[in-house]
């Protein structure tokens, strides 16, 4: 039991602990003095672990079911189900924009004059062919690479606080000032960034039993040690780089390293940064595109993305369109330059998917009062509907918390959420209109 | 009348094994399929096997590489008569299905081939 819990806790902590996390992190104090950082961190890990119940008690009443899908279908119908997909969909290819901005340049630091193209071209193709190819690390490889990833975090920034501070206080190009309400508010709505996808173990249950204790606690375990992890490594940021150098630097880890250990530090984080993008983005390919898939068998997605190799298993032309789609925001996201503004809209994102999670589990608990939940939130109602209000508010705030961005987050989520309307208007008329017909016809029951 | 969830299976298993395209499909995926009715308890292993499958008893029902399907019998019938789409069932969460993503997706794609839905 023991080592199924640590599989679980290492797929929820896996899948958040992303190359781009160093870059919000360092984005975050170029800002705000650490101990307010840390402070948002661990606010916004609360606000995780308290969503990561209803998010178990949603899982455990629909055991193995494709989450968020399933989810939100249940609570409040296909339409705004789809339309909050589609918005989630969006956001995973935004993320991976972001983390092929970070991976590049960690590239572009250590061999200097490597086209950033052929780079980023190189990584989606290597994690597209690793995925159309069926290969899956076994479990245990998966738990290793994890392990791994926070152990290196953990060690450089405790190497970091404990090598005293190199950086004197009074040196700090940027003071460091008490945040306004706002202002902390806007770092725990941008902070939701590192948490993203502790959620994506929910369908991975080996069995009914799992979702009675092993995955409500796996996911609270991996929001526990991820505070730990980010809380030490931005604390020990803070103390030995200067924050005039984090704001609009997407890889502080290598600068970190470049300061603590010289060249052997600045290869050994780009290490760390490419195995923590190829563990996320390998993992994130791979779920979209079952849910693309699922939307396909469906008849919501074309059906071109239904097509499976018959060998393998794998849905290989979802796996090539999301993966084509991420590679053309990671190029745009590099191109422009823009990693900061299109990681709050991810973040910004996620907060309002985390919102109508809550209120998923809070109306299912009274349209579907008597529905078997092998586990259920303990926390109280009063409670889960002001986080779940709140969450809105810390996208907004975190929408506004890259001054230099101005209105640009706002137009691009407003933007991502039109289409993902009108898509999920567009599908839902689409097969309806199928269900008609076959109807009439009688082919399908 | 309806038939049962044990004559579905039975059909489900010769169907299988008389596709020209299903065992192509099976090729390299040996898993065992424990399919457990909720509501009744009735529990069916098959062996995925040379790209064959057969209809096993509980004592030789242990494997590896375990695939678990649950779901009210009704459910079952439905989905492995062909009846019922077993992506549209599985994703209302009518049909709970305990294996990696490579099973999952393996066991959806049988019944795009053999009814094509």
């Amino acid at each position: 039991m023991r080592s199924e819990l640590s599989g679980y806790v290492a797929i929820s902590a896996g899948m958040a602990l992303a190359a781009s996390c160093y870059a919000m992190l360092g984005s975050l104090l170029g800002g705000i003095d650490a101990k307010w950082i840390v402070l948002a961190i661990v606010i916004a890990g609360a606000f995780c672990g308290l969503v990561s119940a209803s998010i178990g008690e949603l899982a455990a009443m629909f055991p193995s079911a494709p989450g968020i899908r399933t989810y939100l279908r249940a609570a409040f119908g296909n339409y705004s189900s789809l339309a909050i997909l589609f918005l989630y969909l969006a956001m995973v290819a935004l993320a991976a924009g972001v983390e092929g901005t970070v991976v590049t340049t960690v590239l572009g630091s250590v061999v200097p004059g490597v086209p950033k193209v052929l780079v980023v071209l190189s990584l989606f193709l290597l994690v597209i062919a690793t995925n159309t190819l069926g290969l899956e690390p076994p479990r245990t490889l998966q738990l290793a690479m994890t392990v791994l990833l926070v152990a290196a975090t953990l060690f450089v920034g405790v190497s970091a606080i404990w090598a005293g501070r190199s950086v004197p206080e009074l040196h700090h190009a940027v003071p460091a000032n008490a945040p306004s309400l706002l202002d902390l508010a806007a770092a725990v709505g941008t902070a939701i960034f590192l948490f993203i996808g502790f959620e994506w173990v929910t369908p991975m249950g080996r069995g009914p039993k799992a979702y009675a204790r092993l995955i409500p606690l796996s996911m609270l375990a991996a929001i526990a040690g991820l505070i730990v992890v980010y809380g030490v490594f931005a604390a020990g940021l803070d103390r030995q780089v200067d924050r005039g150098l984090l704001a609009g630097n997407p890889i502080p880890q290598i600068t970190l390293g470049a300061v603590l250990y010289g060249d052997t530090g600045r290869y050994g984080l780009a290490l760390v940064s490419l195995l923590a993008m190829l563990t996320s983005f390998n993992a994130g390919l791979m779920g979209a595109s079952r849910l693309i898939y699922g939307l396909a068998r469906e008849g919501v997605a074309p059906a071109w993305t239904a097509r499976i190799s018959l060998r393998t298993g794998v849905p290989i032309n979802a796996v090539a369109a999301v993966g084509g789609l991420s590679f053309m925001l990671a190029l745009i996201v590099i191109q422009t330059g823009t990693y900061r503004l299109t990681g709050v809209t991810v973040a910004a994102i996620e907060c309002l998917v985390y919102g109508a999670l809550m209120l998923a589990a809070l109306r299912l608990r009274r349209t579907r009062a008597a529905a078997a939940r092998s586990f259920r939130s303990p926390v109280p109602i009063a409670a889960q509907w002001l986080i779940a209000c709140a969450f809105p508010l810390l996208a907004v705030c975190a929408l506004f918390s890259v001054p230099e961005a101005g209105f640009w987050p706002i137009a691009l989520i407003g933007t991502l959420a039109t289409g993902a309307a009108l898509l999920a208007l567009l599908s839902v008329n689409r097969t309806g209109r199928r269900t008609l017909l076959t109807t009439k016809e009688g082919a399908t029951p | 009348m309806n038939p049962s969830l044990p004559q579905c299976l039975s059909t489900f298993v010769q169907s299988v094994n008389t596709h020209p395209s299903v065992g192509k499909l099976l090729k390299g995926w040996e898993p065992l399929l424990t399919i457990e009715a909720t509501d009744d308890g009735q529990r069916f292993h098959l062996r995925v096997q040379d790209s064959k499958v057969a209809e096993v008893g509980a004592a030789d029902a242990e494997s590896s590489h375990s695939i678990l399907v649950r779901g009210e019998s009704t459910v079952l019938r439905d989905v492995f008569s062909g009846a019922v789409n077993p992506a549209q069932a599985y994703l209302e969460g009518n049909l709970e299905v305990f294996g990696s993503d490579r099973d999952q997706i393996k066991l959806d794609a049988i019944s795009l081939v053999l009814w094509g839905m």
